[in-house]
């Protein structure tokens, strides 16, 4: 057996302790420096920055032999390019919109639409990741490649340009007896006045976007808002007692809605006089009211608690509304299906207009989303016309013979799309009045349901939330009954006002 | 014992090992990983690519969209790309969103014309699966259009199509026989 004070004195055993202090010594300071090393290429990133919301993004940049390398996948993300891999050549396509961007491992080139370019540093796989040198980012706005961004080089950051919007800076402005809501327009926009009436006044801008929302309160204006909605940027004001006229200008730049309470103004033509909502005839009595219980028959609509099905709740709510509509304004009061039926969106149409109906609710509910649990919807038709009014060509069928389905009364319900949008708000403030802890949303839309009908019409929708249910104890909990006197009370109330002139 | 020039002969392998090994740690693992596919896999067609595309879902308890972006398989043809956009959008969500297409819901075909108009033509489950009130209609036919507007800037109106006829609705709530226009479901 070998003594160890003979291992320790041989020179062998000296020289593997002077390596293996060599190796430790200097693993030691690798160690040190290739951790910084990696934190400093980890903080090595190009910046995206995109139209708000969007948060930045960051494109981590990796150090390759000096030269610093950006991944194809981030470019891709980034410039939403498509990826073509033929790993038997070791090539990768990039396709950004119109351009192709070709790369080859190991090349230091790319061709970008056949034509070659130099990248000076070949391009890499790395973890089966094909990298292209930094230096590509700043060439891909050389190129042309990316319209909609710029590339701040020194500061490595890409930004995508905003589109300005097309409403800004919108204020309220009370002058003596006049206030004014005035915003700068960056383009021409079709304007449509919802309605003016003397408690309320709104517009839609088509098609317009908007910098922030505003709140609006001053002169007459008791509150109001502007807001991008559906369609457009819509204004809403509710005015004073005081108000008695209003004047809108619009011009490819500035936009200016003055509302007065000085009667001598609107009498000289200056201003136009705020009038309600007309309802009814000539004597502006309103008649029939037609009330619309949805789906039916081999259409149940929504599943709700309980096994319930939509199509029965709908016909209990529209039977209660019915009765309380009866008792409150002595209308005749017609229901588009009195049973469990099959009724086509174009017959409910028919009765509505059959009967010359003065107003139209189509009663629905829904447990999903906003309402879920209990809550509201108001709906009505977007009051702009459709930008794609074009009857659908049905080329996928494969032959030209099929003719597109004529709908009747197409388009009958925009001449009273205001209307509506004023009949909506009325309930909607009446059920947030009554239901305060129950959510009441308002939704414009292009429904299907209303297009036809020729009157004030609205869609309105609950969810089932009766109080001898599970959910007996959320505040949101609301009856049938408290549901229906709480929407026909505000119908009464909309029709009051139409009358008192 | 050791002599001084072995003593050197032992620091110079040592540094030479600790240098090899500082190169390697510098350069990092990218030599080595030719054989690993990591996020990027090759595929095997020459006109197949990867796509990342952004898909929109319902929130739950909202009546709102939330956005999911993904990787798709894309051929090159525009009308494939569409195809393989909807047919991702359709196998659902995969975070903690809420599916919106009747279950057996398939895209049957998509055409894309020159004057930005997506006729999407659907099996009839589309309607006759729909199970919902106007609420999840309407995030239906959002998810649909705003997933063509965000991956296919080209598309300024989607039509939606039933075993290649026009319908009227899908839920009875929404009209949908004219085409739905992008600017309307921003």
């Amino acid at each position: 057996m070998m003594s160890l004070g003979w291992m320790r004195g041989s020179v062998t055993f000296r020289f593997v302790r002077s390596l293996a202090l060599a190796i430790v010594l200097l693993a030691a300071a690798a160690g040190a420096v290739v951790p910084a090393l990696a934190q400093r290429n980890a903080a090595l990133a190009i910046r995206v920055v995109r139209p708000d919301p969007a948060p930045v993004e960051r494109i981590p940049l990796t150090v390759i032999d000096n030269v610093r390398y950006v991944s194809t996948n981030d470019l891709a993300r980034v410039f939403g390019a498509t990826k073509y891999w033929r790993p038997e050549i070791q090539k990768l396509s990039l396709r950004m919109g119109e351009h192709t961007l070709r790369f080859t491992v190991d090349a230091p080139v790319v061709l970008v639409d056949e034509g070659a370019r130099n990248l000076v540093a070949p391009v890499r796989l790395v973890k089966g990741v094909v990298c292209a040198p930094e230096a590509i980012v700043a060439l891909l706005f050389e190129w042309g490649v990316v319209p909609d961004a710029t590339f701040d080089e020194a500061e490595r950051v890409i930004r995508f340009r905003v589109e300005p919007h097309a409403v800004r800076q919108a204020q309220l402005y009370a002058r003596n007896r006049v206030t004014e809501v005035v915003a700068s327009l960056s383009k021409s926009l079709p304007a449509r006045i919802l309605y003016a009436t003397p408690t309320e006044l709104r517009f839609l801008l088509e098609g317009g976007t908007l910098d922030s929302a505003r709140v609006f309160s001053g002169g007459v204006v008791a509150d109001g808002w502007m807001r991008e909605v559906v369609g457009g940027v819509e204004c809403r004001l509710a005015l004073t007692e005081a108000a008695r006229g209003w004047a809108f200008n619009i011009s490819a730049n500035r936009l200016k809605l003055a509302v007065t309470d000085d009667q001598s103004l609107v009498d000289a033509g200056l201003f136009n006089a705020l009038e309600p909502i007309r309802l009814g005839g000539a004597d502006r009595r309103v008649r029939t009211i037609v009330l619309d219980p949805g789906h039916g028959g081999a259409d149940g609509g929504a599943a709700l608690p309980g096994g319930q099905v939509e199509k029965d709740v709908a016909l209990d709510v529209a039977r209660a509304l019915r009765t309380a509509l009866q008792n409150r304004l002595g209308a005749r009061v017609i229901l588009t299906r009195e049973s469990d039926q099959d009724v086509p969106p174009a017959r409910r149409a028919a009765i509505a207009n059959g009967a010359d109906a003065d107003l139209f609710v189509s009663i629905h509910l829904d447990n999903e989303g906003a309402v879920r649990g209990g809550g509201f919807r108001v709906l009505t038709l977007l009051p702009a016309p459709s930008p794609s009014e074009a009857p659908v060509a049905p080329i996928a069928s494969g032959g030209g013979d099929r003719e597109t389905e004529l709908m009747p009364w197409r388009g009958a319900q925009m001449p009273s799309a205001g209307s509506s949008m004023a009949l909506g708000q009325s309930v909607a403030d009446a059920l947030r009045r009554v239901f305060p802890a129950t959510p009441t949303v308002i939704v414009t839309g292009r429904l299907g349901i209303l297009e036809p009908i020729s009157c004030p019409a609205i869609v309105l929708e609950s969810a089932p939330t009766a109080r001898s249910g599970p959910e007996s104890m959320s505040p949101r909990s609301y009856t049938i009954f408290d549901y229906t006197q709480t929407v026909a009370r505000a119908i009464e109330e909309f029709v009051r006002r139409s009358n008192a002139s | 014992m050791m002599t001084g020039k072995g003593k050197w002969v032992a620091v110079a392998v040592g540094l030479l090992a600790a240098t090899a090994l500082w190169i390697y740690l510098a350069r990092g693992p990218g030599r080595t990983g030719l054989t690993s596919p990591g996020r990027f896999v090759p595929l095997a067609a020459e006109l197949e690519g990867i796509r990342g595309v952004s898909l929109y879902y319902g929130v739950p308890g909202s009546d709102s969209l939330g956005v999911e972006h993904r990787d798709v398989v894309v051929k090159d043809r525009p009308a494939d790309q569409v195809r393989a956009i909807y047919r991702e959008l359709v196998a659902g969500p995969s975070e903690n969103h809420v599916a919106l297409f009747p279950e057996g819901t398939e895209l049957v075909n998509a055409y894309l014309t020159p004057r930005g108009t997506l006729y999407l033509d659907w099996n009839r489950t589309l309607v006759q699966g729909f199970r919902g009130g106007s609420g999840r209609e309407r995030l239906l036919l959002g998810s649909i259009v705003r997933t063509a507007a965000e991956n296919l800037p080209e598309v300024e109106q989607v039509a939606i199509l039933v075993d290649g006829n026009p319908i009227e609705t899908i839920g009875g709530h929404y009209d949908v026989l004219a085409p739905l226009a992008v600017s309307e479901w921003r």
